[in-house]
């Protein structure tokens, strides 16, 4: 029986052996990153397969669906973005496009009419209904706070 | 034809089975497949079966009798368990319970059986003819393929038929016989290290074969590979004794009347049978039966063995119950038939050449049967789980849960249980001896979710226990410690001084799990500790919800920690 086992060795294992190991590829690179910390560009380096599978032969959606769940942050996502530009194009490709897709929605937030009639119902947070002025804030600095 | 119970079995078959049986002469064309219940189920046995007529006779009544054909009344006994006892209390319920409103007279009733002598041999059964009691004509067939119509006062006519209408009757399809295999047996994963290969997986050869459908195939297959040579030499050989033997004897009885048979079984072929010496002397054809064959060496060598005295060039033929989809198809240059391909390959007994020795997946060395059964420590492995995963088609992205959660990536877990649920409940009791050993829950309880509770079952088999209190997601949300039992938590109060263990499929991020165990709390329940499927908290995630249970542990099956806690 093995008492030395490591979940972490086998899972780097199967990353550089895959495809030739049958697993959800997805599923392996997130439980992996999920137990070291280590970032999506040096579990790409260790098998280029996986690169193709997520970020080029998969769908854009898919595959950005993948990229939130390993880096949230801004300052991840730029570290990644910056990471990967040289050898995994895609990857920084698709960060910059979550990132002005979030950036897009908050757009229509700060210019709607619903945002100068009823403030609280866009930001979740509990104020009385006034004239934007009362937050003592410009309209820059209240899309910044949103985000 | 009204068929009782058998609502999987293939209706034309059953007109085939009285034909050949001779029970009629004229194919039946109507046929009706019903399956009765009786709920609540009665106090009695005896009751059941006379409730299971009255109803039968309900239908029969709705429908017009018809002048010119009898109307047969094929009551299908096989899965149960029988026993003389058994079939008294059935022949009471049927004849004697409601003498007032018998059977009507147009009607034959048939009993299929495994053996027709328990209905022969049957105390009650022999009354009722005695006494002249069924007033309709009676017969009954077995799967051996004996039968007998009954007529009162004189000798029962024994009769035995061929066996064309259960290949029929029964799903005996080449891809339902698979599916047989590998969806419904129980299976192990692991990494089983055999004498001449590596293997990822075990099925349970004697489950497997015990299936009327499966073996009903295999003998199908078996007569015709050694089509009308007889006597006939059965060799037996790998790890699989029980169910080599059983397919032997099995085969043994089914072609006794006709054929001449000698089994043998060699643990290896090493083995010196000085029977094996002469055979070809004594017998017109050698049929090898094996297990699973991997490499095939095993199998080689008994063919070898037997090629080595074949003096009289008889022929040979070889059957293995599966082989893997990188098996030799032939054995000695003797075509290699088995009754499934299993989709998987095995591996060299070299550790260089493995994969699993490569992924390190912990290994078991197999000399028996019964070491397929063992299960490692680390098992479920990141291996385990993400191949299973993908089998069961069970990562779900972009999904809701049932509480519409929005999950980036999700396994459904309900999935893994349909799917592998056999495996699981093995590693269920594993780890669960392991953690509480000695110590059995006297209930679970888990949300009121198709997921939930689908876990909560795997995990009431495993750990043989029957009972689960389930509660709705609404109730969970009302609760709070200050709260009072609730109406659904009552039955959790009146349990307090046992143990109770909390069963969740997966944790996300525990929130469920929480509220269960304050549901328990308000309920003053004993709370031992908590099983989930799959877990997405990080250490310190699952040591706060162990401390909610009071420094009990919480056993997952597998753990993947959220990297971000974005789910």
């Amino acid at each position: 029986m093995s008492s030395n086992f490591s979940a972490i060795k086998q899972l780097e294992m199967i990353i550089r052996r895959y495809p030739l190991v049958p697993v959800d590829i997805r599923g392996v690179v997130l439980d992996y990153i999920g137990r070291t910390g280590e970032g999506m560009n040096i579990v790409l380096r260790m098998n280029n397969r996986i690169y193709d599978e997520i970020f080029v032969d998969s769908t854009p959606d898919s595959a950005k669906e993948f990229l939130r769940s390993v880096v949230q942050s801004k300052p991840d996502r730029d570290e990644l973005s910056r990471a990967c530009t040289a050898i995994f194009p895609n990857v920084s490709k698709l960060l910059g496009d979550i990132m002005i897709e979030e950036e897009r929605q908050l757009e229509p937030v700060a210019l709607s009419d619903e945002f100068f009639t009823d403030p609280s119902k866009l930001f979740r947070i509990s104020c009385s209904s006034g004239p934007v002025a009362d937050f003592g804030l410009t309209l820059r600095e209240v899309q910044c706070t949103g985000a | 034809m009204a068929c009782l119970g058998s609502g999987t079995a293939n209706a034309s078959g059953w007109s085939d089975l009285l034909l050949e049986a001779g029970i009629t002469s004229v194919a039946t064309t109507n046929i009706r497949q019903i399956s009765i219940s009786v709920d609540p189920p009665p106090e009695h046995l005896d009751n059941f079966f006379a409730h299971i007529f009255d109803r039968l006779k309900l239908d029969l009544e709705r429908r017009e009798p018809d002048a010119m054909h009898t109307r047969f009344i094929l009551l299908n006994l096989t899965p149960l368990n029988l026993c003389t006892t058994l079939i008294d209390k059935i022949i009471t319920g049927i004849l004697f319970s409601n003498a007032a409103n018998p059977i009507p007279a147009d009607c034959h009733l048939i009993f299929l059986l495994r053996n027709i002598d328990h209905l022969l041999k049957s105390n009650a059964f022999g009354s009722a003819r005695a006494s002249g009691a069924f007033g309709i004509s009676v017969s009954t067939v077995d799967f051996r393929g004996y039968a007998a119509t009954v007529v009162s006062g004189t000798p029962d006519p024994v009769v035995s038929f061929g066996r064309r209408a259960f290949a029929t009757i029964l799903p005996t399809e080449p891809h339902k016989v698979h599916r047989s295999l590998v969806f419904e047996t129980n299976t192990h994963l692991g990494h089983f290290m055999l004498p001449n290969s590596h293997v990822r997986t075990h099925y349970d050869l004697t489950e497997f074969i015990a299936r009327d459908n499966v073996w009903e195939f295999i003998l199908g297959i078996l007569s015709e590979i050694v089509g009308d040579h007889f006597p006939i030499l059965v060799v037996g050989t790998g790890l699989e004794e029980s169910a080599i033997r059983t397919m032997a004897e099995q085969f043994q009885s089914a072609v006794a009347e006709r054929i001449v048979t000698e089994f043998h079984y060699l643990p290896d072929p090493s083995t010196v049978l000085a029977a094996l010496s002469n055979w070809s002397e004594r017998f017109n054809i050698a049929l090898v039966l094996g297990d699973i064959v991997n490499s095939g060496t095993t199998l080689h060598g008994v063919v070898s063995l037997l090629k080595q005295s074949n003096f009289h060039a008889r022929p040979i033929r070889v059957f293995a119950v599966a082989r893997m989809q990188n098996s030799p198809r032939s054995i000695e240059d003797v075509p290699l038939t088995v009754a499934v391909g299993i989709p998987r390959d095995y591996y060299s007994a070299k550790a260089s050449e493995c994969l699993l020795c490569e992924l390190a997946q912990p290994a078991v060395a197999v000399n028996s049967a019964r070491d397929f059964t063992r299960i490692d420590e680390a098992q479920l492995t990141p291996f385990d789980f993400w191949e299973i995963v993908p089998d069961s088609s069970a990562l779900r992205q972009g999904a809701t849960d049932p509480q519409q959660r929005h999950f980036l990536f999700r396994v459904d877990t309900e999935k893994l249980v349909k799917r592998y649920g056999r495996w699981l409940e093995n590693v269920i009791r594993y780890k669960a001896q392991q953690l509480w050993p000695n110590i059995r829950p006297d209930l679970l309880c888990t949300v009121r979710e198709e997921s939930g509770i689908a876990f909560a079952h795997l995990v009431s088999k495993a750990l043989s226990c029957s009972y689960i209190v389930s509660i709705p997601r609404t109730s969970l949300r009302r609760v709070t410690p200050a709260s009072k039992p609730m109406s659904e938590l009552t039955e959790l109060a009146h349990h307090h001084e046992k143990r109770l263990l909390l069963v969740d499929d997966g944790i996300n991020y525990g929130h469920t799990l929480r509220t269960l165990i304050t549901a328990c709390r308000v309920a003053n329940a004993t709370i031992m500790g908590a099983i989930v499927l799959d877990c997405r908290l990080n250490q310190h995630g699952v040591g706060t919800l162990c401390h909610l249970m009071g420094s009990t542990p919480l056993l997952s099956l597998y753990t993947w920690p959220s990297a971000t806690g974005a789910l």
